[in-house]
């Protein structure tokens, strides 16, 4: 009998995690970062799932980025991470940058691009805890040759 | 001292790192509409359809072209577009996938320059499309025309457009339908190349001209992805023959990468990367015509 209600609670304390999960992760997340991203146009969205204990290798993205061009990325974190998520962009194995930067992890970073190409976004927690995130990639700008930021 | 070398290797090193992804999605078999694809499923393909994915998203942005040409300071010209009301004539899912990806991109130009009225025809060919290869549900018809017509929060309409078609590219992924989406994606990247063709021989605007001939890492992409499906389906197989010749051309475009160390900074708060990669593209005014014209065959081929 002990047995069987300890089984039943595993079964209503999974379920009450999964629809938490739902309620944290889903449209409102895009809301937030949607609403982050202010007047800059959008361009694409990233639903973010770390699964605990992967999370310190994360989960990949790519995205084709152009050059003389102004980029933002807006990070909405869902409310029960216990830590923000860290992006790392890529440009095959050379690390260009990432939100952590300072001390601190930023929720929105941007990215001024030199060179079109197949860019990797890696996304990860340090400490390897279950989180979930949506970002958004939007435009801020495309330069000239003249007006690229020397 | 700084180091100057071919993108290409760059292009192929970036295709190498997407191929060794690992990507976790919950798949399930849907073919629907879709019995004239002639490759039914993912299942057969060279490259993994989770590798096609990240090969292949976000190739075309219609956001990042129309901006471009907008800025450039042209007048709108609806001539140079695919006709709204042309869907009739598409009957093969093929078809119906490619030129959804067509009227993609030319949505993207018209919401960029605010030509509310022309719209909601895209909208309605679009929809028709849409439907016709099962993933007409993602398009708002109703919210996007009224959007449209209320002439009113343009940026929302732009977002909304956009982020359908983010959806629908998701959408046929999970369904291991990532062929559909390639055609889609395809489809969207020649019709922005072919609008920014039409200024480029107005212009002869040389940022527009270096944004065709870094086209090439892209081409190099697409030729990859394209001849994964070529192998058992006839329409692919046909457009896998358009690309080769089209990237024989780009053989001949040489970029260059003059290699920086990018510089994290706070700028009023915000973090700003920036890449410090001077990028030089040689292109000749007869590549670029022979691109022009091949772009244009290709195009015939997918919009006629």
């Amino acid at each position: 009998m002990k047995h069987i209600i300890l089984a039943l609670l595993a079964i209503v304390s999974l379920m009450t995690c999964t629809t938490n999960a739902s309620a944290q992760c889903g449209d409102e997340l895009m809301k937030q970062a949607l609403g982050a991203m202010g007047n800059y146009q959008y361009i694409k969205d990233f639903d973010i799932k770390l699964a605990a204990g992967t999370s310190t290798t994360g989960t990949k993205f790519s995205v084709v980025l152009n050059s003389r061009t102004h980029y933002q990325i807006n990070i909405a974190n869902g409310s029960t991470n216990a830590e923000k998520v860290v992006i790392q962009i890529f440009d095959g194995d050379k690390l260009i940058g990432t939100n952590f930067a300072n001390g601190k992890t930023f929720e929105a970073f941007q990215f001024i691009c030199s060179k079109t190409g197949a860019y990797k976004l890696q996304v990860s927690c340090s400490g390897g805890s279950e989180a979930c995130a949506r970002a958004v990639l939007s435009l801020v700008k495309q330069y000239s040759e003249a007006e690229m930021p020397k | 001292m700084k180091k100057i070398f071919s993108t290409t290797l760059g292009v192929m090193a970036s295709v190498a790192a997407m191929i060794s992804l690992n990507s976790c999605s919950s798949c399930s078999q849907s073919q629907g509409e879709l019995a004239d694809f002639e490759d039914k499923d993912d299942t057969t393909l060279i490259v993994s359809a989770e590798v096609v994915g990240d090969m292949i998203q976000n190739i075309s942005s219609p956001v990042e072209m129309a901006n471009e040409i907008k800025n450039s300071g042209v007048q709108f010209s609806q001539s140079t577009l695919n006709a709204a009301g042309q869907e009739g004539k598409y009957e093969t899912s093929f078809k119906r996938a490619i030129n959804l990806g067509v009227y993609a991109a030319d949505l993207g130009y018209i919401n960029t320059f605010g030509k509310n009225l022309v719209v909601v025809d895209y909208l309605s060919s679009i929809k028709r499309l849409a439907d016709g290869i099962g993933v007409g549900q993602f398009l708002n018809f109703s919210l996007l025309s009224r959007m449209a017509k209320d002439n009113t929060n343009l940026d929302s309409l732009k977002q909304l457009s956009v982020s359908s078609f983010n959806e629908i590219d998701k959408y046929l992924r999970e369904q291991k339908r990532s062929n559909v989406s390639t055609a889609i994606v395809v489809g969207t990247w020649i019709e922005g190349i072919h609008i920014t063709n039409s200024v480029i021989e107005q212009t002869k605007s040389r940022d527009l001209i270096n944004r065709l001939g870094e086209q090439k890492n892209i081409v190099e992409i697409l030729q990859i992805v394209i001849h994964t499906y070529a192998r058992s389906d006839s329409d692919f197989k046909a457009l896998a023959k358009e690309i080769d010749e089209l990237k024989a051309i780009y053989d001949n475009v040489r970029i260059t990468t003059e290699m920086g160390q990018p510089v994290t900074k706070e700028v009023d708060g915000m973090l700003v990367i920036e890449q410090n990669e001077i990028t030089t593209v040689e292109i000749t005014d007869e590549q670029v015509a022979q691109i022009i014209a091949k772009i244009k065959e290709i195009r015939a081929g997918i919009v006629d």
